[in-house]
């Protein structure tokens, strides 16, 4: 059998490496991309690409940033990482090679190109690292084209394009260095003394000459923008951006899917179910499938809450039609991203402003969605009133009546909603919902004739009924109540069945069974 | 032979390049006449600006493929003809513009093109005064929210040119909250910043030298939050506030912050002590915004009676009110007099602030309450303090917030910030107040890219204009932010 030529196997090996790599990112990670996408604001604008020179890394981040907007479009993140990380170890591959003879190189460069793919399992692990790399390497790739230079003339090049790849690779002028010391050290030449005194040069002139000009520390300085770290894959966080994101594209059964698959849903994923549960009227019906759930009615946002749980907030403020939360927590939400941008939170805000007839403000916004790449035809269709029709429906959802609101206490922010419109079901079924998951059946009574007795628009729903029984019987009603109250003769059997089984698990897709035995969520 | 070849061959192509680019910027024919103004922003038509302020880049609100610019006064004239819709002006031309236009009128004539054909609008004027204003600007950059914060940065802007740096950046103190950076008599040797959190405190700067203060004690409500510098600097007067976020529920007026304590104290930066006095530290009335007169004889602060808050959150009126004071001996007066009385006027003062030759005083009106930038309704006054007359500033006030001023040092410009463009952003706006006491049309910093304003997704918080540029930057904050505090009794 004869020998497949070592050619040939190599370019197997990044065949197969880039294809796992496309198919790992493709299949089991691609939500980590939308993550990166919505947390940065990207403008095609002079303004903002002259704000990549203030600091490190000005090409690597500005670059690796515009690569990351594309990732908004479906398959574009695994396939830009995967070509990038290829363009890396092919960059190493060669430089490895200028270096010194051998396979050596080939798998130094895997090796490292696997290496940079596990920082990118990280969530925040940004594309401009890689690039930086990539720039650093290249940089290296040309130093060495001057072998042939008289001495001097390759040292003042070694060192100028040292200080290249600082500003424009940031972290890359490491791996300049580190490769310029190697190439210098094999082939005997003066790049193995200048090269490592370049690297001292920056490490003890950046905290004096540049922490003051690019307003970092020191360490923030050297390693700009971010080395990274090696990392397990973040298989939870993954389903929850899977769920997170295919809520926002408004594919509601894959959000149902996903959760009902899930063996133990965290209270991110919970808090998505219960949001398309209750816009499909139905979520009273699923409230106890959970337990404990998160509706996200409980959270009080500040700044000890972390970012994912205050965007959710924005969701919930935005279906519940209230809108000055809406715009705040969004507010947030780019308040925390990093750099304080975050694209869908601008859209967010161009929405809400729309829903409140605050044009001044939403034109703000979708000045700014003007200049981006994936939103810029939202902006347009929004300001020809094309594609809101979402919107206009949200516009008689907006409180007519001001009130003060010392607390973001969602109930009485729900009760405003309610009483400027009693139509508004999901902020119906939310406040009962949240009264009876914290077993306050007093508050849920309350509500309830407020809401459904006194506008006659009674919500007879299996759950309901089942906690006005609770109320009824505590209060030892008069036959009269219960017959205005309970209509659903079912539950009424069933309940004085239960009452002779309390606490019996048959009985467990009960509110009864619930509140004799579920722990009320503390607020 | 061959290198001069080379080198003609190159001036050749450059010249080409330039002059093909050149050739390519449109310049009007058969322009038709418009009788309405050009939609330039920011709104620069018919503002008073001084002599030595940044050139008035704008741009046009339109779909417009070229526009040409002149910019006249008197037999000096700057053309700028640009492609798209933005006018940017060289600086050099500029200010030999203004050198010639100080204490006349320029007539800026803008002609587009659009769809093909050229439209002249009508003209508008550009009033310079001979009157400067101090050189430097400092503020705070913030998104618009109030109690959260994350990447905050105090900054220092030229207003001659574009030049901005940071004197306090969170990439070097970390990820703390910073508040106002405020000058004693706009002079840059004497000013003071927070750095909050942890280990933070008063930034005191004199002559450069920065020293980190602790003026809060065991019986204040909170840190020192609003300040002033007495005219000889040993002393400041400050407020300590306990402030409630809320939220109103219609979306129009957005938020709401309010104090449910707050007291006036003065410290003595030389003794490192603090001065009471129980006028200013009444339990039954909230006061605040306290400010030195520029003769040092007065301080200025505006108080409220008590309220059941939030409840009677709309009857609590600010009046503006006046105690004596003697920068000699560190004595506060005996009786506090009533300048504008917010209950029975119905309205609540904020922020006072005295024109350093103390003749007038500028305020700012709300509804109700005491954090005016959230308050749609906010407008600023100016008492004549000679006369007692109150003029509403019609000219400068906007339907949305304007608030936190602060006076050049000649007395004769003013900035402030306004969120008149979206409700949302505040950002500072300079007027004119001239030798009779009357204000001008506003105009907007001007920034070197016209669009800045459309992109920025920053406040302009707390404006304040100084004499010079401060002796200090980011890292030296960042090294006092490090030392001991000097704790204060």
């Amino acid at each position: 059998m004869p020998r497949l030529k070592p050619r040939i196997i190599e370019m197997a090996v990044i065949l197969l490496w880039g294809l796992a790599c496309w198919i790992f990112f493709q299949f089991f990670y691609q939500y980590h991309f939308f993550y990166q996408e919505q947390n940065q604001l990207f403008l095609h604008t002079s303004d903002y690409l002259a704000t990549y020179f203030q600091k490190p890394g000005w090409l690597a981040c500005m670059t690796g940033d515009f690569l990351t907007q594309l990732y908004y479009y479906r398959f574009a993140g695994p396939v830009v990482l995967t070509f990038t990380l290829l363009v890396m170890g092919d960059l190493l591959r060669r430089a490895f090679g200028r270096i010194g003879k051998g396979a050596w190189g080939f798998w130094a460069a895997i090796a490292l190109m696997t290496l940079e793919a596990i920082f990118f399992l990280h969530y925040s692990h940004r594309l401009s690292s890689a690039l930086a790399v990539i720039l650093g390497t290249l940089l290296f790739l040309v130093y060495t084209t001057t072998s042939r230079m008289h001495a001097i003339a390759k040292v003042v090049i070694g060192l100028g394009l040292g200080l290249i790849a600082y500003r424009t690779a940031g972290y890359g002028w490491m791996v300049y260095a580190l490769l310029a010391t190697a190439y210098g050290l094999v082939r005997k030449s003066t790049a193995r003394w200048w090269a490592p005194v370049f690297a001292a040069l920056v490490i003890i002139a950046a905290p004096t000459l540049t922490n003051r000009h690019y307003l970092l520390n020191t360490a923030a300085n050297l390693t700009y923008p971010g080395i990274g770290r090696p990392c397990l894959p973040e298989t939870e966080l993954e389903t929850t951006l899977a769920i997170n994101n295919e809520y926002y594209f408004g594919q509601w059964s894959k959000v149902e899917k996903m959760v009902e698959d899930e063996p133990a849903p965290n209270e991110l994923m919970l808090f998505f179910y219960n949001l398309v549960k209750a816009q499909k009227g139905e979520l009273p019906d699923h409230l106890l499938r959970y337990v404990p759930n998160q509706l996200g009615s409980f959270y009080k946002i500040g700044p000890d809450i972390p970012l994912p749980i205050i965007n959710n907030m924005n969701e919930l403020y935005w279906v519940l039609g209230d809108m000055t939360l809406t715009e705040r927590a969004a507010m947030m939400t780019n308040v925390f991203a990093p750099n304080n941008r975050n694209v869908r939170m601008v859209k967010r805000l161009a929405e809400c402003n729309i829903v409140s007839g605050d044009t001044l403000a939403a034109n703000k916004y979708l000045r700014i969605l003007d200049h981006t790449l994936a939103y810029r035809e939202w902006a347009g269709n929004a300001r020809k009133g094309v594609g809101i029709e979402e919107l206009n429906r949200k516009k008689a959802f907006v409180n007519h009546e001001d009130t003060i609101r010392v607390t973001d206490n969602l109930h009485m922010v729900m009760m405003e909603l309610l009483d400027t419109n009693p139509d508004n079901v999901v902020a119906l079924d939310y406040i009962l919902c949240s009264t009876l998951l914290l077993k306050d059946i007093e508050s849920f009574k309350r509500d309830y004739d407020r809401y459904c007795i006194a506008t006659g628009k009674a919500r007879v729903k299996p759950l309901y009924q089942q906690a006005l029984m609770i109320w009824l019987a505590g209060s030892n009603a008069s036959e009269e109540e219960w017959k205005k109250y309970i209509t659903d003769q079912e539950q009424l059997h069933r309940f004085n069945e239960y009452s002779q089984h309390r606490g019996d698990p048959r009985f467990n897709d009960t509110y009864w069974y619930y509140f004799d035995t579920a722990k009320a969520p503390e607020i | 032979m061959k290198h001069r070849l080379y080198t003609h061959t190159l001036l050749a192509v450059i010249a080409t390049i330039v002059l093909t680019l050149a050739a390519c910027t449109p310049t009007p024919e058969n322009a038709q006449e418009s009788g309405s103004l050009p939609p330039v922003y920011p709104d620069y038509t018919e503002v008073t600006i001084p002599r030595n302020i940044a050139p008035l880049n704008f741009l046009l609100r339109d779909d417009v493929e070229a526009v040409e610019t002149r910019a006249v006064c008197g037999d000096e004239e700057i053309v700028v003809n640009a492609k798209g819709n933005t006018v940017c002006f060289d600086l050099g031309e500029w200010k030999d513009l203004m050198e010639k236009a100080a204490g006349h009128q320029v007539e800026v004539r803008v002609t587009a093109l659009k769809d093909g054909k050229w439209t002249a609008y009508r003209p508008f004027h550009w009033t310079v005064t001979n009157d400067s204003i101090d050189p430097y600007l400092t503020y705070r950059l913030i998104e618009p929210d109030y109690e959260v914060y994350q990447n905050l940065t105090l900054q220092e802007r030229c207003l001659e040119n574009f030049d901005e740096r940071s004197i306090s950046n969170y990439g070097l103190v970390g990820n703390r909250c910073m508040n106002c950076h405020t000058y004693g008599s706009q002079n840059p040797n004497l000013s003071m910043l927070y750095v909050r959190g942890e280990g933070g405190g008063a930034i005191l700067n004199r002559d450069g030298h920065l020293s980190k203060l602790n003026i809060k004690t065991k019986d204040m409500v909170s840190g020192s939050v609003y300040f002033g510098f007495s005219p000889n600097g040993r002393y400041i007067v400050f407020s300590t506030n306990w402030i409630i976020p809320a939220f109103h529920a219609k979306p129009s007026k957005r938020l709401e912050v309010f104090d449910s304590k707050s007291d006036v104290y003065v410290a003595d930066l030389e003794s490192n002590t603090i001065l009471r006095s129980e006028l200013l530290c009444d339990s039954t009335v909230y006061e605040t915004f306290p400010t030195f007169s520029p003769d040092g004889k007065s301080i200025y602060f505006c108080a409220s009676p008590k309220v059941e808050l939030p409840m009677e959150l709309k009857e609590m009126r600010y009046s503006l009110c006046r105690i004596a004071f003697d920068e000699r001996t560190g004595t506060i007066g005996t009786e506090v007099d009533t300048l504008v009385n917010g209950p029975a006027d119905s309205l609540s003062v904020c922020h006072p602030r005295i024109s350093p030759d103390n003749r007038y005083l500028v305020y700012t009106v709300a509804d109700y309450g005491t954090f005016p930038i959230w308050h749609q309704e906010t407008d600023l006054r100016i008492m004549d303090l000679a006369t007692g007359k109150v003029d509403e500033m019609k000219a400068v006030n906007s339907d949305k917030s304007d608030t936190y001023h602060s006076w050049a040092s000649n007395s004769r410009w003013m900035v402030f910030a306004s969120k008149r463009d979206d409700g949302l952003y505040g950002k500072p706006y300079f007027c004119y107040i001239d030798s009779q006491g009357k204000a001008h049309k506003p105009f907007v910093l001007p920034q070197e890219n016209p669009h800045f304003y459309d992109n920025n997704l920053k406040s302009f918080n707390a404006p304040e204009i100084g004499k010079g540029p401060l002796p200090f930057d980011a890292m030296d904050v960042k090294r006092a932010v490090d030392r001991e505090p000097v704790n204060f009794e």
